[in-house]
């Protein structure tokens, strides 16, 4: 007998996974008897999650506030400098080299640079957020407008359109699914640069709980910590799923034809 | 039929198009060419096809007429103007539909009205009448029904009159057609054709069809023009005498298939030289 439709399946699925594993992890910390801090089982985890709540949702907004600012930024200038690479061949030569050499460094290492500049908390952690996500946006941007098709440009440009037109009425739709995938890599990238921030230089967020609960060896608060950020990082990914679902449904076409001949 | 090399002394004052000893290179050396010293005429309303062996340059001429492209030599003269920069309301086909995957057929056929200089602001104020053009020409080549489809649904010959309905709904003077059937099926190109030269006896505008097709370009024009092998250069032009409108059936008649075969005759031509030159 069938309960359930494979739809409702798919969506239970993921929640089955992660239950058998946390079984399995729960079983195996107790059967094998590890201590503690070095790996504590999920119940305790949950525990400690609901008896430090209320810090740990104060300082899981403040790194969700870094996140977001710093993808903001990430977003904005990420398309504006993919837009203008694609749009002049000289910049793309000169600045895709660079890009590529900015988006190599390990932005661990550029945080201590940044706190000289800025001091600790808030502007490196957001400043760090942006550095890793731009990048996707920019390269992804770019793709979706210099892949337009020479043909299509000639019928515009044959009826007299500008370089603003081309781009309005061809290049910012077609580059639209590139975007939104894009999105989805630079959100979560975004998370980590945040956190890589505050691990190194802040008195808040959720990188300094961790750090701040390594130093007491208080393991399983470190876990809750890691669990939170991994929330969050699904629900804004989902989000971007869904928004790219809803704006760039032409992109997804389905084996539905109307007529033949 | 006349057989001709035109020459520049050759010209008629009464032409649309005129093309005067244009040479182009695209690596700008006056060596490797890609058209080499054509001359051509085109009076207003006519209907020309341009047919060659592969590679002689009919795209590129496309593109020098209508402005894309600059000529490395020669002029270019466009309704008594010297062309300098591309044209502002041309009409342009190709063998890939190219519609906006993004836009149903409406959208794609209203896209000349949102870029032409004297329809854009007409058509923000003015919607609703224009969306009526465009129900009309969809009518036409018989897509009514379809306006709210998007490209992918339909096939490749509707959406290749899609297409066709998006490069001649602003009434451009010039309609350029690059191979506009090349990839459809013959029973559907043939409708094409149809659809084709019922549009062009209504609106009477001027349009160059570049093709391989050498029944497709007897069928459709006044004037078919053979181009030689790269350098590309005109190297005959027929007066296509028949009468309009011409039925498919027409394409069995004898005077039809002579004129074809005429034209086959030049067109292999180029093949036997270009075989001797690989011998020598």
């Amino acid at each position: 007998m069938k309960f359930l439709t494979s739809k409702q399946i798919k969506f239970l699925m993921p929640w089955v996974v992660m239950f058998f594993i946390l079984i399995i992890w729960e079983i195996i910390v107790r059967v094998l008897s590890i201590r503690l801090f070095i790996l504590p089982p999920p119940s305790l985890i949950w525990w400690t999650l609901l008896d430090y709540h209320q810090s740990i949702i104060e300082h899981a907004l403040f790194t969700l506030t870094n996140t977001l600012l710093g993808f903001c930024l990430g977003v904005m200038i990420g398309s504006l400098l993919g837009i203008l690479i694609a749009s002049w061949q000289m910049l793309y030569a000169g600045f895709y080299p660079i890009l590529v050499g900015i988006n190599s460094i390990p932005k661990a290492a550029i945080v201590p640079i940044l706190v000289l500049w800025m001091g600790i908390g808030q502007p490196p952690a957001i400043t760090t957020a942006f550095l890793l996500c731009f990048f996707p946006i920019t390269v992804n941007i770019a793709t979706g407008l210099i892949t337009t098709e020479p043909e299509l440009e000639d019928v515009l440009r044959s009826l007299g359109a500008s370089k603003f037109d081309i781009l309005m009425k061809i290049g910012i739709p077609r580059s639209l699914p590139y975007f939104f995938a894009s999105l989805k890599i630079a959100i979560t990238l975004a998370f980590v640069g945040a956190v890589i921030s505050e691990t190194i230089a802040s008195n808040e967020g959720i990188g300094y709980l961790m750090l701040q609960a390594a130093s007491q060896f208080r393991t399983s608060l470190m876990f809750a910590g890691l669990f939170v950020i991994a929330c969050m990082c699904v629900c804004t990914y989902l989000l971007f799923a869904h928004l790219e679902k809803h704006f760039t449904k032409w992109s997804v076409r389905k084996d539905v034809i109307i007529t033949g001949g | 039929m006349d057989r001709a090399h035109r020459s520049s002394s050759d010209r008629s004052d009464n032409s649309f198009i005129r093309l005067d000893q244009v040479s182009l290179s695209y690596d700008q050396t006056n060596e490797n060419l890609a058209v080499k010293q054509l001359s051509l005429d085109v009076s207003k309303g006519q209907f020309v096809a341009v047919v060659g062996p592969s590679g002689c340059g009919k795209s590129s001429l496309m593109k020098l007429l209508t402005g894309l492209i600059k000529p490395t030599h020669g002029h270019i003269e466009y309704a008594g103007q010297e062309v300098t920069g591309p044209l502002h309301c041309v009409g342009m086909a190709f063998q890939n539909p190219t519609l906006l995957p993004w836009r149903d057929l409406l959208g794609n056929v209203l896209l000349p009205f949102e870029i032409v200089r004297e329809h854009r602001h007409k058509y923000r104020s003015d919607k609703s009448a224009y969306q009526q053009k465009a129900y009309h020409l969809l009518e036409t080549v018989g897509l009514s029904g379809f306006e709210n489809c998007y490209p992918w649904m339909l096939s490749g010959g509707m959406q290749q009159r899609a297409n066709l309905c998006r490069s001649i709904i602003h009434e451009p003077d010039l309609l350029m057609l690059d191979e506009p059937f090349g990839a459809l099926d013959a029973f559907t190109r043939e409708e094409l054709w149809i659809t084709l030269q019922d549009l062009w006896l209504l609106r009477r505008f001027t349009c160059m069809l570049v093709t391989h097709d050498l029944i497709e370009a007897t069928f459709l024009s006044d004037v078919v023009y053979v181009m030689s092998p790269r350098p590309g250069s005109i190297y005959s032009r027929y007066e296509i005498d028949l009468p309009r409108p011409r039925l498919i059936e027409n394409i069995f008649d004898s005077h039809f298939t002579s004129i074809v075969k005429q034209i086959r005759v030049d067109i292999s031509k180029f093949k036997m030289s270009n075989k001797t030159e690989v011998k020598t």
